[in-house]
């Protein structure tokens, strides 16, 4: 379980003025959860997401990740271990000079032994169908693989929580349809604890994917509950500068034409 | 002023040491028409970055020609820098690229260069600011770098158009925005057309596509494999699926309510032209 609780975080800029980009915000990520999070530019949920796994630490509040607190720097490397974070642009995130080292990169880091670090390398190489790249520069894929290889890389550290940070925004159609298969494969498949995804999206689409859904409009929730239900109300997404699914929007203008309804 | 891009079967590879199989085009032809807006879609490597970068002599087909109003952009005596200001040419993220402290001087970083006068200068900075949406006594003083995300994107736009380009370019203008960057996007190309520039933009949105696009080309494996009206597209279940395309998500859905709406509405593209011509239709029957 992910605790969240009263976090606040404060970006000072170089100008010395500050600017707040979460208030108050508290929530619980229990064990299984998806968890979608919405909300326009610049409403904190990349700060959040930051703070899931210690990347950033709050200004006030605390994090706590089954219990441990972020701002432990002794308990960062486990925290970091089962938090995983994949980011929007793969080119922030890959390091390495081949695909195969890429995925070996942060085994090695955790100091996984050589015999099982090959044994996840195959297996991550196969389940993302990277198996023609192995030798090759990640410089050369697509973004769509590059991505792909960027989600092989952090599930081989086989985290417990996965944060999902506008992970399809750059692809195109199939490299989204593909990434999302993926991070819902992942999700689904039986582990204890049971696998825990925070998704974060533009998408509410994608949206519709996870049990829960927050919004957030400059740093607060301002809503949480099924997206089924919250994505439905329209006007208020509107006027949060979000989109609501195009399903959705019909209905309500159409609804009684829909000859399904 | 009028301007004819035409591309006379054009291949492209690299050479040397970036030697790759990825990002090569493969004899394209076709001719941009002056105030039509023309959407390039295909998949990630499929060469449209590429393409777009020959548009301005970025690039230097390896077969084939370039042809701006008739004539070869890579002739001895053509003027590639005199080219770059009648094609404006805005990359992917082109807000990483804003540098000035003030939005105005970075907006107007391009029209100094051209050595125009103060007045001159001043002007176009307005203008382009206010073709942007963005009011330009409100921001013309403000840190581009203290900017939302979409609005620094519109700021670097801005700086395009301060050049006052017959053609603009766009990679992928929308790309990480939310809805309602996305949104003004989309309104800016659209007015562009009767302002007397021609948008040509990349997407992966096929929604926008629908919006705003009066014609598609799409790219597969460094091939144009369609060339039309994004209608004609999204009839075209071969094109669609060798490009591996979605349709647009509103005409997916609109699919179910279409047959028993009235023929006025039944061609609608987009939600929004949906809602416009509703209020229309529902006008018309009261009078």
């Amino acid at each position: 379980m992910i605790a969240v609780n009263h976090i606040s975080f404060d970006y000072i800029s170089e100008q010395g003025s500050f600017r707040r980009v979460l208030a108050d915000v508290s929530f619980e990520i229990a064990d299984g959860d998806f968890i979608a999070i919405m909300g326009a530019n610049g409403s904190g949920k990349s700060t959040l997401a930051r703070c899931l796994n210690g990347l950033l630490l709050p200004s006030t509040g605390e994090v706590l990740v089954d219990g441990l607190n972020t701002r432990d720097a002794e308990q960062l490397r486990r925290i970091r271990r089962r938090v995983a974070m994949l980011f929007q642009n793969p080119d922030n995130q890959i390091v390495s000079a081949t695909v195969e080292r890429e995925i070996a990169f942060g085994l090695e880091n955790l100091g996984v032994e050589y015999e099982e670090m090959h044994r996840r390398v195959e297996q991550m190489l196969r389940r993302f169908s990277l198996l023609p790249f192995r030798q090759k520069s990640p410089h050369y894929l697509s973004g769509g693989e590059k991505q792909r290889l960027a989600l092989a890389s952090v599930l081989a550290m086989e985290p417990d929580y996965l944060i999902l940070d506008e992970p399809t925004s750059l692809l195109d159609p199939a490299g989204r349809r593909e990434m999302v298969r993926l991070f819902r494969e992942w999700h689904d498949q039986p582990a204890t604890p049971r696998r825990t995804t925070v998704l974060i999206t533009q998408f509410p689409e994608e949206a519709l994917l996870a049990d829960r859904l927050l919004i957030l409009q400059r740093g607060r929730t301002v809503m949480d509950g099924p997206p089924e239900t919250l994505l439905r109300r329209t006007e208020e997404l509107a006027g949060l500068g979000l989109d609501s699914p195009v399903r959705f929007k019909l209905q309500q203008l159409l609804g009684p034409l829909n000859p399904a309804s | 002023m009028s301007l004819e891009l035409s591309l006379e079967r054009v291949s492209f590879h690299y050479t040397g040491i970036a030697a790759s199989s990825a990002s090569v085009l493969r004899d394209v032809t076709f001719t941009l028409a002056e105030n039509e807006c023309t959407a390039i879609v295909g998949p990630s490597g499929s060469g449209k970055t590429t393409l777009i970068q020959h548009f301005t002599g970025l690039l230097r087909p390896t077969r084939g020609r370039v042809l701006v109003d008739g004539a070869d952009i890579h002739s001895k005596k053509y003027s590639l820098t005199a080219l770059r200001r009648r094609i404006g040419l805005v990359f992917q993220f082109p807000e990483a690229q804003l540098f000035e402290e003030t939005v105005y001087r970075d907006v107007a970083f391009g029209p100094t260069n051209l050595g125009l006068g103060a007045e001159e200068i001043d002007l176009r900075v307005r203008n382009a600011l206010t073709l942007t949406g963005l009011e330009a006594d409100a921001f013309a003083g403000r840190s581009p770098f203290r900017l939302s995300e979409g609005e620094k994107r519109k700021v670097a736009i801005a700086g395009v158009l301060a050049m006052q380009p017959e053609m603009i370019i766009l990679d992928e203008p929308t790309a990480g925005l939310d809805p309602v960057g996305v949104q003004s996007i989309s309104a800016i190309l659209e007015s562009l057309v009767s302002r007397g520039t021609t948008p040509v933009f990349i997407t992966h949105h096929m929604d926008l596509v629908a919006e705003i696009a009066q014609r598609v080309l799409v790219l597969s494996a460094g091939s144009v494999i369609f060339d039309g009206t994004p209608e004609q597209l999204f009839q075209n279940n071969p094109v669609l699926e060798e490009a591996k395309l979605d349709l647009p998500n509103f005409i997916q859905e609109f699919a179910a309510y279409r047959p028993s709406l009235p023929p006025a509405l039944q061609s609608v593209r987009s939600y929004r032209q949906l809602v416009h011509r509703l209020q229309q239709h529902l006008v018309s029957r009261r009078s």
